[in-house]
């Protein structure tokens, strides 16, 4: 236990330049242009005042201030999806770093005195809590724009809205923070399905090389049909044969045949195959 | 310590934004905007809406709030209050044939409400289904099945549709059970085409199963329709249950002229009646009937038509006595001074009539459209015994406008 946090943190630390990097791009991007927009919107809203129009009908004109209307404005939308293809592009890049280099770091974490797996987990969690770090910080972010927002657009020009009721307008957001326990644990445990299958497609191509390539790319395939299998018979079938708490349910249990089986092949992969 | 304080702190990051979050999130949920059905009447005529039941939706959009509900006897139940399964099937709807899933999982498994009809008596259920997936063009097939009550004993006969090759499409119209004989209304459509518009030629059967036979026992041709459908015309046939009769159906065969600028205009064509057990047609003479607004939903009672149309600007409900040829309009009663009742969302509201009651529900509500409102009839006196209005209480919300979108409804 010990040497897998002590890996963890190794991991972690690896990837924190970039991550604080991700972190300062998101806030200096959503928050600058969060306040752009309100300042902007107050300019328009006092020209209208200044020329004698009554409040009521400025509403009517230029509509109420809403966070939300601004969560698919490009200041939003592009920071966000750029930390997620960052931390996509990590999901490869932290195994791939470990080859790279002269002195071939992996060598280094493969004779470590403790389990390989532990290499495996740990660079699992750390993926994994940075996506959550995040969307955290996004939730930061949408609470601090809120406070701005009130700041800056008088009361009666704005709609005051809570950081969940902002996030429920974005579908994006929804799904990464759903409003009940049960979703958010559904949406995590998919996530980490989705980490598993690429490490282990990952680890195919480390294993085998070039026709390893193929073999992840093969794996992650026939996986992610497996996941949908429960679907896809309803789709051939042609009707709804299974009522749709059975199809959550089998898509469930097909969900941890597929991670139990990834883990295991991974777990194979790591000490019998993977090699300097 | 100090060497994992990124690890920790992003850990304790994560940990109180996200619980904070979710207990914020569960606490929206218990302050939710609150629907309610004001009486507009005194408080007794409330017993006459306790088994209407109105499935809909509630949508807040400046708030981003969507929220499924159910509403029967003034209490609503929200989606978001079942379990997770019960989000997942259905769980807010009573309608028999959700309730017939929950009861008879195995028996209903695959079954479409849309390819379904029933019947429920005393003692029995009859039920058809007509099996089609989305690989067939149209169903051939008719799954008649007989539940009873007592002991939810299921029997079933699958039967080809009777010479189902010679029609374009075969739609079930109506079901009547009677003791163990199960009878399936089903308009049969043929299509020609003649230049650039489509004539059809529907055949209206009745087909009675025997269920202790397990046979298809008797198909009967009942009436044959000629139909044309242009760019601004289209003729329908519509089959009513006449509640208050025990087996008569009726037969309407309306024209509904498209307008581009305005309400659609039906104009009804033909109109029978049709008892099932003695075989008896008998047909009305409708050609003095004024055409009426829209292509709304059209309800019987012991031989009276019921449906809304609009006429000198004022939203009316038409009742139509087909045996005395006799049309008497009434002016919907309005709340308060709100003129929507005329506007074209009343065409489309749900009218029903139930133990010599007629029910209008809107299918439409939003904050700015007062007018809107749930009215009873008594079908005797035609006179107005309930009068209620939507209300959301959403302080939470800052009363934000409100939409509700009315999906079904039904008795329990």
């Amino acid at each position: 236990m010990k040497s897998f946090i002590k890996l963890l943190n190794f991991e972690f630390n690896r990837f924190f330049k970039l991550y604080v990097t991700l972190f300062i791009f998101m806030f200096v991007v959503q928050v600058g242009g969060i306040v752009i927009s309100a300042l902007s919107y107050n300019r328009t809203v006092n020209n209208h005042l200044a020329e004698g129009i009554a409040e009521s009908s400025v509403i009517e004109a230029v509509g109420m201030f809403s966070l939300a209307g601004h969560m698919y404005h490009l200041y939003f939308v592009g920071p966000l999806f750029l930390s997620l293809i960052g931390i996509l592009f990590y999901t490869f890049f932290i195994w791939y770093r470990d080859w790279l280099g002269k002195n071939t770091f992996i060598y280094r974490l493969l004779t470590l005195p403790s389990s390989r797996m532990n290499v495996y987990f740990s660079k699992l969690l750390t993926i994994f809590l940075t996506g959550l770090g995040v969307a955290a910080f996004q939730l930061i972010i949408i609470f601090l724009q809120n406070q701005l927002v009130h700041l800056i657009v008088p009361d009666v020009f704005r709609v005051d809205l809570s950081t969940v009721y902002v996030t429920r307008h974005f579908s994006l957001l929804l799904t990464m923070f759903p409003v009940n326990v049960s979703e958010f644990i559904s949406y995590q445990l998919l996530s980490i399905l989705f980490i598993v299958v690429i490490f282990t497609a990952i680890l195919l191509e480390r294993s085998y090389r070039l026709i390893g390539l193929v073999y992840g790319v093969v794996y992650a395939f026939v996986m992610f049909l497996i996941f949908l299998s429960p679907t896809i018979v309803q789709f051939i079938l042609g009707y709804e044969y299974f009522y749709p708490s059975e199809l959550v349910m089998l898509l469930v249990v097909t969900g941890v045949i597929v991670l139990v089986s990834s883990l295991l092949f991974s777990r194979y992969l790591m000490n019998k195959k993977v090699t300097v | 310590m100090k060497k994992y304080s990124k690890l920790i702190g992003i850990t304790v990051l994560i940990v109180s934004v996200y619980s904070i979050f979710l207990f914020s999130a569960e606490r929206l949920n218990e302050s939710m905007p609150k629907l309610s059905l004001k009486n507009y009447s005194n408080g007794e005529s409330a017993s006459h809406i306790e088994d209407l039941v109105i499935d809909g939706s509630m949508d807040i959009q400046e708030y981003g709030v969507f929220e499924p509900f159910r509403l029967l006897d003034n209490e609503v139940t929200y989606k978001s209050e079942l379990s997770l399964f019960d989000r997942l099937d259905n769980g807010l709807s009573l309608k028999t044939f959700y309730q017939l899933e929950k009861k008879h999982p195995s028996f209903m498994r695959g079954k479409e409400e849309h390819y379904t009809y029933l019947d429920e008596t005393d003692d029995q259920i009859g039920f058809v289904y007509t099996p089609f997936t989305m690989w067939d063009s149209f169903p051939t097939t008719f799954e008649v099945s007989l539940i009873d009550k007592d002991d939810d004993e299921i029997t079933t006969i699958v039967e080809d549709i009777p010479n189902y090759e010679a029609y374009s499409y075969v739609d079930v119209a109506d079901v009547y059970v009677d003791e163990d004989i199960v009878y399936v209304t089903s308009i049969h459509v043929k299509n020609h085409t003649s230049g650039e518009d489509l004539d059809q030629t529907e055949e209206l059967f009745v087909h009675a199963f025997d269920m202790t036979e397990g046979d298809l026992v008797n198909t009967e041709l009942i009436e044959t329709f000629d139909q044309s459908m242009t760019e601004s015309t289209s003729d329908y046939v519509e089959v009513i249950r006449d509640e208050a009769s025990d087996d008569e159906i009726y037969i309407v065969q309306k024209a509904v002229a498209f307008n581009e600028y305005g309400p659609d205009t039906t104009a009804i064509k033909k109109a029978y009646s049709y008892s099932i057990k003695s075989k008896e047609l008998e047909a009305y003479e409708v050609s003095e009937l004024d055409d009426y607004s829209g292509y709304g939903p059209l309800q019987l009672y012991d031989g009276t038509l019921y449906y809304l149309t609009v006429k000198e600007g004022d939203g009316k409900l038409v009742s139509y006595n087909l045996a005395k040829d006799e049309e008497k309009y009434y002016t919907l009663p309005q709340v308060n001074d709100s003129s929507q009742v005329a506007g074209d969302t009343t065409l489309d509201d749900f009218v029903h009539v139930k133990d010599g009651k007629l029910y209008i529900v809107p299918t439409y509500v939003n904050s700015y459209d007062a007018g809107s409102n749930v009215y009873v009839y008594d079908l005797d006196s035609m006179e107005t015994i309930f009068v209620g209005e939507f209300v959301v209480d959403n302080t939470a919300a800052d009363q934000s406008p409100f939409e509700l979108n009315i999906y079904e409804v039904y008795f329990n």
